[in-house]
């Protein structure tokens, strides 16, 4: 087993070391290419065209099959059901945040749709005004002062960055399910659970298929599409995430100078 | 003597811009009013997508600061871009942008766009909230008016869907399919128009 890890450290450290772009030194070249974050985008772009491999013949199928039986109310259901199975995450989540207010609220949310809500088919919670909130360790870390660090494209689970891939790592050490069933030596429950992870990886892909097939027809280059996408999406999460904790003065990523070219 | 022009340039512009400077709303009125005409003339529209992409073109180039948006896609390779290439550019990126939205709002089955609130920043841009609903999926997706005040007239300056701003994605895209082929704009924009005619007709 250690081995293999050994194996696969190598093969990766390899892979990244060997696929770096080249710096370019022309000045407009060199502002795209910071404004990018992706110096490993040979190796990335690589694993984005498997991706697309795997999209096309594994996840679109199973997604349009999972459509074509499912009613959209149906299927908002079990999304409310499994991303109910992730509250626990958020509330440790929330804690290592030192956002006391949300792991209460969150934690109220979980038991409340777990009882109330027919565990968790129903979001009775945000009836009752506690709105979904959900964090893993990637926004964790970065409200910690974590930089992003560069841009990274992961076989099968797509964009992310290295902050944010440590973060996913990280989340099943830190879900308080995967504990219990470890401490149980329930095997059978760590297998439901990887089970359920894959189920709402499935119902987050389903959710965002339209976007993203829209996106791709209308893209020139949609790889950059969707790293554009990936990491203005993360910064507005971690804005959000930040937002609770200042009064939500500073200022969005979103509004940047529209003649920043010329201001030099 | 530099420095005397300067301050009287100042003086000037700070007693002409309270006279300019849009009142939320003003701002409002723009935003709603935009957003009823695409309602009427392009989401609940059952004209061919022909006409449909022309009525959008009409309220596009009159609510939108294109020359802004133009030279904020191209990044750093504005500087060096000839006019030509600047204006190609632009209209190929009008041509996108109208066949794109033309069809995401033709297959919006939603009903309304609900505002929510908008506010003004420091830099004296206008940010107008507003929420739409997803029927296939159910989701209500958050999108921000991004609004300016050019000139005592209001204009529309980008569109900002769930924290992802259309004007910064085009910039990404371009400006990265730019730095791959040497900063050629005549290439991009080439490989834009042969986008746009697969996007122009797709219904």
């Amino acid at each position: 087993m250690m081995k293999k890890c050994k194996f696969i450290f190598i093969l990766f450290f390899l892979l990244f070391a060997t696929g770096c772009a080249t710096k370019p030194t022309d000045p407009a070249a060199l502002d795209a290419y910071y404004e990018a974050n992706d110096p490993w985008e040979p190796v990335n772009r690589k694993i984005f065209a498997f991706n697309m491999t795997a999209d096309k013949y594994v996840l679109r199928p199973v997604t349009k099959g999972y459509r074509a039986i499912t009613t959209v109310g149906f299927r908002t259901k079990v999304r409310t059901f499994l991303s109910n199975l992730k509250i626990p995450l958020t509330v440790v989540n929330d804690l290592l945040q030192f956002n006391l207010k949300n792991a209460g609220l969150d934690l109220s949310r979980f038991i409340i749709n777990s009882t109330l809500g027919f565990l968790g088919i129903f979001d009775v919670a945000e009836k009752m005004g506690i709105p979904p909130n959900y964090q893993g360790f990637g926004t964790t870390l970065a409200l910690w002062g974590v930089p992003s660090g560069p841009y990274l494209v992961a076989p099968f689970l797509g964009p992310s960055n290295v902050r944010d891939f440590t973060g996913t790592v990280a989340n099943i050490a830190f879900d308080p399910f995967t504990y219990v069933s470890y401490q149980n030596d329930k095997i059978d429950v760590t297998r439901a659970f990887f089970t359920a992870d894959v189920l709402e990886a499935l119902a987050g892909y389903e959710n965002s298929l339209d976007l993203l097939d829209e996106g791709r027809k209308s893209a020139l280059d949609f790889y950059v599409y969707m790293r554009s996408m990936y990491q203005q999406y993360r910064k507005k999460a971690i804005e959000n995430a930040k937002g609770e904790k200042t009064d939500g003065d500073e200022k969005a990523a979103y509004e940047f100078s529209l003649d920043d070219e010329f201001d030099e | 003597m530099k420095k005397n022009i300067f301050f009287l340039i100042l003086c000037t512009l700070a007693y002409i811009t309270p006279a300019f400077s849009a009142d939320i709303a003003e701002v409002d009125k723009f935003a709603k009013g935009l957003a009823d005409d695409i309602m009427v003339n392009v989401v609940k529209s059952k004209a061919p997508l022909e006409e449909k992409q022309q009525s959008f073109r009409k309220t596009f180039l009159s609510a939108v600061d294109l020359k802004t948006a133009a030279r904020f896609t191209l990044g750093r390779y504005a500087r060096t871009a000839t006019p030509e290439q600047i204006q190609t550019y632009t209209d190929a990126l009008t041509d996108n942008i109208i066949y794109t939205w033309t069809k995401r709002f033709s297959d919006y089955a939603g009903d309304e766009i609900v505002f929510k609130g908008s506010r003004k920043s420091e830099s004296g841009d206008f940010y107008i909230t507003s929420s739409i609903e997803l029927p296939e999926t159910q989701n209500n997706v958050e999108v921000i008016w991004r609004i300016v005040d050019k000139k005592g007239t209001l204009k529309l300056a980008d569109l900002v869907v769930e924290g992802v701003s259309m004007l910064m994605s085009y910039r990404n895209e371009y400006t990265s399919i730019l730095q791959q082929n040497g900063g050629d704009v005549s290439a991009l924009v080439a490989q834009m128009q042969k986008k746009n005619e697969t996007l122009k007709k797709s219904a």
